[in-house]
């Protein structure tokens, strides 16, 4: 793809990223939607550059954050909003839910809610891709936080151990919760760890779309050239709280302001602005269109029909219903 | 477009919030992302930004209202625009919550199984008060589901049965809740029994020592089981598992040693207690024991006359009784029996003698102790009663 | 009469404990912010960091930490946040904590409260919803604690905390923000292992814990008109259970039902039936009733959820089952 296409591509996918947590949030305000979400806005390079590289049959894994992994790995909008919002037409029948998104046909393996809990799945997934010989690679989203549980370190062994073909990437929003990152570890860049279990790694701006694209581009192909894993640590921030409610207290305003400066949408537009000629129109055109595309999703979430009562505890086993 | 201001969703797990001020009249110009009020959950106080530009109009909620979350509670209106009737409807989420359940919306509740099953369905419980009452339970009409016989069921069947013409002697409240003790502590407590002959020179002889004295000083004369009660008392200090309470399926050691006494009021019989009756001599155990029975009779006890007893001593004697088991009372662990000083032929010293003898038989909770421990403790008892004056 | 919500009583009993012995100690992600609920909201400011000490997120190693520190003397409470999570910590309290005084030989005391919150509330889906009490109470050297109302939430708070064994204190989220009667200040423990008989009746016994408590009251108290007397108790210890209360409930009543929001297969009901059949199968007069989840993981979705939880309607629905008449039907 010519780049100065490339580039409104990815812009388009940022927007429809940041316009779905948006929507997300707006319908959980006013408790069309309930539950426990914990949304990534100003996090969207992230999901949007590790995704732009891959296969739609190469497989994902995120964690409680990870509404956005799925939509930048081509899941279908508006059977995952209706997920979120519990209805019989969401990608699990309303079972999964916001922390518990699987949609199999885009090669989003799981979410889950127990955080660290997604990075041992990716090793499976990884150690079947490697078998398959098709050079599908596994890519797993993961916060810093979870950089501090034994699972990570354990797997990130296992991964470089048996060169699995798994890209770590390390979302570090510099909070875990309400506490930053200098309170649960004194390692400061988690990348360090890749290093020592003898992985290469990369720590970059997390909200440079371009900086997170170019690196992952190197990283996926080493894993699918049949190289190794490889450790990719974004830095960035969430602009919301933990979770939808929480009023974020513990961070400071100025904090908060200083990212809003680096919102990775704003940034990347004034970026191509310049390098690939975008214009104001068209710039609007694309959040307009992202937009429209999330209302719909969220209409048919809406008008869908909740599941069936006799629905609550079917399948759970397979091949039983 | 009027845009409708909401109270947001702040929790998780709650309900509504509490607005704590509007931070903006009606009729003021606001900007989108600008605070305009302030809300405040369990956890924490919050700004809310509009949603959107326009003049702040349609207030309905005051300052400190508690709001459910969802709730529209201004207008953020256009120059001339009207405040909107109502607000826009929106599905909101269903909850869990029962009182706000629709109909119908209840989970599944696994009742037993129904159905009869060739075998006469009868409870556990029925087939035991079957027995009990001597009912034959084919003849039984079934009350319950699908026409099991219940208790109740068996009752009306033992009651149709009984002849006809006697009398129905009822109850008072203290005698039934005395009664359904009794078969609880013979249900559930498993007793054994454990018996002994004592000589009782000794104790008359102390009696007739005492009884003048006291009686002189204007106290009340002790009767020998007011000295047995004495030495009881003194033996147990020595035998705490049988001055124990069985709880939860472990022996609690009482600190006390409060000794219950059989008293006849009437036709009935009702336990006094002589609290720490091991630091009591045999005047002062005469003298409650007078007490109590005095109570008794007037019907004036007092609740801790009659309740909390460690151990019970229960005498026959006066009825001529020479010996007798009794049944322990939960959730004490052992119960004295005595029977009355009668003369027997005993050998004393290989030659046979007329020696007034009694009888004493305790009954012991087995789970709190075995034959030793019950053997031990009549041992130590009948060393008190040879030898009164020294535990006295 | 003073009231406080269940959350407060929690928090007020970890103030006093902390206050009243400097061996014990609070560890838990966020703790020193109060954690995701605000329970432990301003222990940090009254006793130090040094001793309310927030923790990454890394159960399996904290819990070990809690461990040890009980063996050499400490008296940490650790708190897991949801009890799904307690998965990730289950080699240390499972296989060291539960065992350490009796491979020891009694030399080693574990005096170690482990606070976790469970429960169906706010529509949070198969990883934080679930009711896990009887994996817990299946663990001989654990204790499981739960209350269903503010006053014993404080009493079993302290007494978990003063008791030399580990001990599993379980919070229903549904319940943080009931109130209730507050225990008021120096409040007495409430000991482990004693049931409270909340409501005497005469015609069945409704054995339950934690939410459904409120539940059964409500429904004892709309079935008592229709003739049908229930009792009602509140076992509040799990492990170990108060079967003397429960037999003796069960003596007088001949029915028993047991209610509980765990999944029905496995669960504490399985237990309890088991034991009253066993101490009393000759008063029962029906057979012995449970009210429990659907086996199943629990869904996200508020149209589903509420499926799992039982309330006063299911309750009137199984004793008037058990109560019903011959082609009556249910
Ligand atoms: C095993 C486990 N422990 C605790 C939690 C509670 N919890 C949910 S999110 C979170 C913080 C995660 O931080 P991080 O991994 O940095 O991800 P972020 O939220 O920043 O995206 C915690 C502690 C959990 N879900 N799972």
């Amino acid at each position: 793809m010519p780049e100065a296409a490339l580039h409104r591509e990815l812009l388009a996918r940022m927007w429809l990223n940041r316009a779905f947590e948006e929507k997300v949030s707006e319908l959980y305000a006013s408790r069309v939607i309930t539950g426990l979400l914990h949304l990534a806005i100003g996090q969207e390079a992230v999901a949007v550059g590790a995704c732009s590289h891959l296969r739609t049959d190469d497989w994902v894994l995120g964690g409680h954050r990870s509404h956005g992994h799925a939509v930048a790995k081509g899941a279908d909008v508006k059977r995952l909003m209706a997920e979120i919002a519990g209805r019989a037409t969401g990608y699990c029948g309303g079972k999964g839910g916001s922390m518990h998104l699987v949609a199999m046909d885009a090669g989003f393996v799981t979410a889950t809610g127990v955080v660290g809990g997604q990075i041992p799945l990716a090793l499976g997934a990884a150690f079947a891709a490697k078998e398959g010989g098709r050079q599908q690679v596994a890519v797993v989203f993961f916060g810093d936080g979870a950089g501090q549980s034994g699972a990570f370190h354990e797997s990130l062994n296992i991964a470089s151990l048996w060169r699995l073909p798994l890209v770590f990437v390390c979302e570090n929003n510099g909070y875990a919760e309400f506490t930053p990152l200098s309170a649960h570890t004194l390692v400061e860049r988690l990348a360090r760890h890749a290093e020592t279990y003898g992985m290469p790694a990369h720590t970059l701006d997390g909200n440079d779309l371009l900086a997170v694209h170019d690196a992952m581009g190197k990283a996926v192909s080493q894993a699918r050239a049949g190289k190794g894993p490889v450790f990719v640590e974004c830095l960035t921030h969430r602009m919301r709280g933990h979770y939808e409610g929480d009023p974020a207290k513990y961070r400071e305003l100025s904090q908060l302001a200083e990212w809003k400066e680096k919102d990775p949408i704003a940034r990347f537009a004034r970026m191509i602005e310049t390098r690939s000629g975008l214009t104001a129109a068209e710039h609007g055109a694309i959040e307009a269109d992202a937009r429209a595309r999330i209302e719909d999703a969220a209409q048919f979430a809406i008008a869908s029909p909740w599941p069936d009562a006799d629905e609550a505890d079917t399948q759970v086993s397979a091949g039983h219903g | 477009m009027a845009i409708a201001v909401i109270m947001p969703a702040l929790d998780v797990t709650q309900e509504s919030g509490k607005l704590l001020g509007w931070k903006k009249r009606a009729g003021e110009r606001v900007s989108k992302g600008e605070a305009i009020l302030e809300i405040e959950t369990d956890k924490a106080i919050v700004e809310v930004e509009a949603p959107g530009d326009g003049i702040l109009a349609g207030i309905r909620a005051e300052e400190g209202a508690v709001v459910p979350f969802g709730d529209t509670i201004a207008w953020l209106v256009q120059e001339g625009e009207a405040v909107p009737e109502a607000q826009a409807s929106v599905k909101l989420a269903p909850e869990y919550r029962e009182e706000i359940r629709p109909e119908g919306a209840e989970m599944r509740v696994a009742l037993p199984a129904s159905g009869a099953h060739g075998r006469m369905r009868a409870s556990p419980k029925a087939r035991r008060l079957a027995q009990e009452l001597g009912v034959d339970l084919d003849g039984v009409h079934g009350s319950g589901p699908d026409g099991e016989i219940q208790a109740a069921d068996v009752r009306a069947a033992a009651d149709a049965v009984q002849p006809t013409g006697g009398t129905v002697e009822p109850l008072g409240a203290a005698a039934r809740i005395a009664a359904e003790r009794t078969a609880q502590g013979w249900r559930s407590i498993p007793h054994f029994f454990v018996s002994r002959d004592l000589d009782a020179r000794p104790l008359l002889a102390l009696r007739d020592r005492l009884a003048p004295e006291i009686v002189q000083a204007g106290g009340v004369k002790p009767s020998l089981n007011d000295l047995l009660v004495a030495l009881v008392a003194r033996v147990l200090r020595t035998h705490p598992r049988v001055n124990a309470r069985w709880v939860n399926g472990s022996i609690h050691h009482n600190p006390d040693i409060d000794v219950a006494i059989a008293i006849a009021v009437g036709d009935a019989v009702v336990a006094g207690i002589v609290r720490q009756a091991d630091r009591l001599d045999p005047g002062a155990i005469a003298a409650r024991r007078r007490e109590l029975a005095e109570r008794a009779q007037a019907g004036r006890l007092q609740p801790a006359d009659i309740s909390g007893g460690t151990f019970t001593v229960s005498n026959l004697g006066m009825f001529g009784v020479d010996s007798f088991t009794a049944i322990i009372v939960p959730p004490q662990v052992a119960i004295l029996a005595v029977g009355r000083v009668r003369d027997a032929v005993v050998a004393l010293d290989g030659r046979p003698e007329v020696c007034p003898m009694m009888n004493v038989t305790l009954a012991l909770d087995h789970r709190v102790g075995g034959g030793r421990t019950a053997a031990l403790f009549l041992a130590d008892l009948a060393e008190a009663l040879a030898r009164p004056e020294k535990s006295l | 009469m003073a009231e406080q919500s269940l959350l407060e009583a929690i928090r007020e009993g970890l103030h006093e404990e902390m206050a009243r012995d400097p061996a014990v100690y609070m560890l838990g992600e966020d703790v020193a912010l109060g954690g995701p609920f605000g329970v432990t909201a301003g222990l940090a400011e009254a006793f130090g960091t040094q001793r309310v000490v927030n923790t990454p997120i890394s159960e399996g190693a904290v819990m070990g930490l809690a461990i040890g520190a009980a063996a050499v003397g400490l008296r940490p409470v650790i708190e897991i946040m949801f009890i799904d999570f307690i998965t990730l910590a289950m080699d240390q309290l499972v296989n060291h904590a539960a065992k350490l005084h009796y491979m020891s030989g009694g030399q080693l005391k574990i005096p170690l409260t482990v606070r976790v919150q469970c429960g169906i509330s706010g529509n949070m889906g198969a990883q934080h919803s679930q009711s896990l009490e009887a994996w817990l109470a299946h663990v001989p050297g654990l204790k499981v604690v739960t209350p269903s109302c503010p006053a014993d939430a404080k009493g079993l708070i302290k007494a978990a905390i003063r008791d030399d064994n580990p001990v599993v204190f379980i919070e229903h989220r549904g319940l943080y923000w009931a109130r209730g009667e507050a225990a008021g200040a120096g409040a007495a423990v409430t000991p482990i292992g004693e049931a409270a008989v909340l409501r005497e009746g005469e015609h069945i016994t409704i054995a339950t814990f934690g939410r459904q408590v409120a539940a059964a009251l409500e429904a004892a108290a709309e079935l008592a008109p229709q003739g049908i007397s229930a009792e009602v108790i509140d076992l509040r210890s799990l492990q170990p259970l108060d079967m003397d209360t429960l037999v003796e409930s069960v003596r007088k009543t001949g029915r028993l039902l047991v209610v509980h929001e765990a999944v029905s297969e496995g669960g504490i009901g399985a237990e309890i039936a088991m034991r009253v059949q066993q101490a009393a199968f000759y008063d029962l007069d029906g057979p012995i009733l449970r009210l429990a989840a659907p086996f199943s993981p629990i869904p996200a979705s508020s149209a589903l959820d509420r499926f799992f939880v039982p309330g006063k309607a299911e309750i009137l629905r199984a004793v008037r089952g058990a109560f019903r008449r011959q082609g009556a039907g249910g």
